[in-house]
């Protein structure tokens, strides 16, 4: 049962207009809404700048799971995997008070400094590379079950194209560095991750993906 | 010089070298209409993860309790008081130190999404070519602007500062149900479908599940 306050839409007595009315509903707190409702991101960002460490923990259980998987399809190796994590959930927490919903969501913001720490290691350590050979049919890590479910996203890509977003994403393979990669020409590097950049825009929009908002 | 499409790609992608990244970061602080192309690239690179299978992945057993860890040993090392609103963290010594030192130049590209000195973002959509600008009113009185953007992009103004206990949030009226859209303090960019019914409220900080108050306004599009 929905509690608190509550909008009800009011017909449109002015053509272009809608008009919204403030209902009370029976409800035990006379502020706030259903308090059984989980927080978005974005909230326990806030709360995260407000130094509320139960929102960090929240943050953290909601999305380990996730930048792992993210880490260890960059860098296969678990102990490094972890380590970048926490590091990525610490920056979060030292940085939430300079998040800004207007430039990126919560999520897209915290796999944003996950991806950048993976990344970083990556240039680090140079040795823990693939090969272009291996790229095509990855691995996961000898200590875990590691398994790639059926491409959703990557199934609005060609083959050429999904090879390129890889390698750049999970790499981070330079526009030159993949022209040397694969004996491509740079403009048709360019060109091809251009196009899928969009099919996947497009898939933000057709369902295909999660709503951007 | 504006950067092109194929370096915002790259700078998704998190490609460029730190003079590129710089470069890219200097133009997007001055135009609200590249950061929302690089937001939507994230968005749609962020798609990858859908590929990935979370559950297939060990965690440390304790891997809150660890970061908790650290986080108190910074605030202590920092001279600040504990926070709180969670439990006392498990007695394990921080780890990775040397490590996190040398994160500065790591997370330079992801900073770059976060808010910096502005120029008016209002007055930027206002003048980006294709805007549909209209005045928002409550009781009568103008208190903000919305600005339609091609592509489906809003960006929603509000005039009036609130007090430190109050948030403006956005909502989406789907069906006489109000979604949330976010909360922001001034102004707040999102991308909806044709015809869809936008409203503002007031909340306490960190906004509200369901709208608490009487909307500002609603603004159909």
């Amino acid at each position: 049962m929905n509690c608190g306050l509550a909008w009800t839409v009011q017909g449109p007595a002015i053509p272009g207009r809608v008009s919204l009315r403030l209902r009370v509903l029976a409800c035990p707190h006379p502020m706030f809404a259903d308090p059984t409702t989980e927080p978005t991101d974005e909230t326990l960002l806030r709360q995260m700048a407000g130094g509320d460490e139960a929102a960090l923990l929240e943050l953290h259980r909601r999305y380990v799971r996730l930048l792992s998987a993210l880490g260890y399809r960059m860098l296969r190796q678990r102990e490094d995997v972890d380590a970048c994590v926490q590091d990525a959930f610490f920056n979060a927490w030292r940085h939430a008070g300079r998040f800004d919903p207007s430039r990126a969501r919560a999520k897209t913001w915290l796999v944003s400094i996950a991806h950048h720490r993976f990344l970083q290691h990556l240039r680090d350590r140079p040795d823990v590379a693939l090969e272009l050979e291996d790229w095509d049919t990855p691995t996961p890590a000898p200590d875990h079950e590691g398994r790639l479910l059926a491409g959703r996203a990557l199934g609005v890509l060609d083959p050429a194209q999904r090879e390129l977003i890889e390698l750049a994403y999970y790499r981070g393979h330079s526009h030159s560095e993949l022209a040397a990669l694969t004996g491509l020409p740079l403009g048709t590097v360019k060109s091809r991750l251009r196009s899928a950049l969009e099919r996947m825009r497009g898939a933000l929009h057709t369902g295909k993906g999660e709503h951007p908002l | 010089m504006t950067p092109d499409r194929d370096d915002l790609l790259a700078y998704a992608l998190g490609t460029l070298s730190p003079a590129e990244t710089a470069r890219v970061e200097a133009e997007l602080d001055r135009d609200p209409a590249l950061r929302a192309e690089v937001r939507t690239d994230l968005d749609a690179l962020a798609l990858l993860l859908d590929d990935l299978d979370p559950q297939a992945v060990p965690v440390p057993a304790d891997a809150g309790g660890e970061l908790l860890a650290r986080v108190r040993a910074q605030e202590a090392q920092a001279g600040r008081p504990p926070a709180s609103g969670a439990a006392p963290p498990a007695a394990r010594p921080p780890r990775r130190w040397p490590i996190a030192l040398g994160l500065v130049a790591a997370l330079a590209l992801a900073f770059a999404l976060l808010p910096r000195p502005q120029t008016d973002p209002l007055e930027v959509y206002r003048t980006t070519p294709g805007a549909v600008e209209r005045s928002l009113e409550a009781g009568g009185e103008r208190v903000g602007t919305l600005v339609q953007l091609p592509e489906g992009r809003v960006y929603v103004h509000l005039s009036r500062t609130l007090p430190p206990e109050r948030t403006y949030q956005l909502w989406q009226i789907q069906d006489g149900t109000p979604v949330s859209l976010g909360v922001f303090e001034r102004g707040l960019l999102v991308t909806l479908s044709p015809g869809a019914t936008v409203a503002v409220s007031v909340e306490p900080p960190g906004g509200s599940p369901q709208p608490t108050t009487t909307p500002l306004f609603v603004q159909p599009l």
